[in-house]
């Protein structure tokens, strides 16, 4: 239950991040309102996931979530690149912070 | 532009490390002083990154708002709580921070408009 529970506060990281994405700086009321909603569930599912889990794990699952996420958001909906080097260069990141996120915790 | 954004980008990612430092020591909202620091430091770090998020593709955004949080907070271990710093870890750092300097480098040589060299392969 608590590996659900994670995966959906990492579902809602990613509707968080591309919710920033479209308030455009916080300009657009409608998308900020919804940008405060799913990081704030995102926030709660995670808390409620650390509970059983061990944190280091939790932690780096919800981040590598979050990020792989953003990205595929990225190329799914705004058109962005998918050359070779940059998702080289990103998994390189999200194993990174993953790799550190279960070492520190 | 481009540049500017990602200004904003590294700022966000600094202070980051600020409250993500600040919430060990807020212990769960409990103590009054950190918490408030932590709560304005997540304020400030969410403007820069929404700021640079409005030029930089988001998917780089946020791998490089998080990689640089997570790099910065490791080595703040290591150097102001003397956590130990062992091979893995300093494996996974130089490995995030080759994914960060390598993401910027190939930024950098994309064409002018920035945002969308190609918008997908079909």
């Amino acid at each position: 239950m608590a590996w659900i529970i994670l995966i959906v506060a990492g579902l809602f990281e990613v509707a968080f991040v591309v919710t920033m994405k479209l308030s455009d700086g916080f300009t657009s009321l409608r998308y900020s309102i919804l940008t405060v909603l799913t990081g704030g569930a995102s926030f709660y599912l995670l808390s409620l996931a650390l509970i059983s889990l061990p944190v280091g794990t939790g932690y780096a699952v919800w981040t590598g979530i979050g990020a792989a996420g953003s990205v595929l958001a990225g190329m799914l909906w705004f058109g962005e690149s998918r050359s070779a080097k940059k998702l080289f260069f990103l998994t390189c990141i999200v194993t990174g912070v993953a790799g550190l996120r279960v070492f520190s915790g | 532009m481009n540049g500017l954004a990602w200004i904003y980008l590294v700022l966000a990612g600094c202070t980051e490390i600020v409250w993500a430092l600040g919430l060990k020591y807020a212990e769960g909202f409990t103590n009054p002083i950190p918490s408030i620091i932590t709560v304005i430091f997540i304020i400030i770090s969410f403007f820069l990154f929404a700021k640079a998020a409005m030029h930089v593709p988001i998917g780089t955004a946020y791998a490089v708002f998080t990689g640089i949080g997570a790099a910065g907070t490791a080595v703040a271990g290591i150097i102001l709580f003397n956590e130990e710093a062992g091979v893995i870890k300093i494996g996974f750092l130089v490995l995030l921070i080759t994914g960060l300097v390598g993401l910027k480098l190939t930024d950098a040589e994309k064409p002018e408009e920035g945002e969308e060299p190609w918008r997908g392969s079909s």
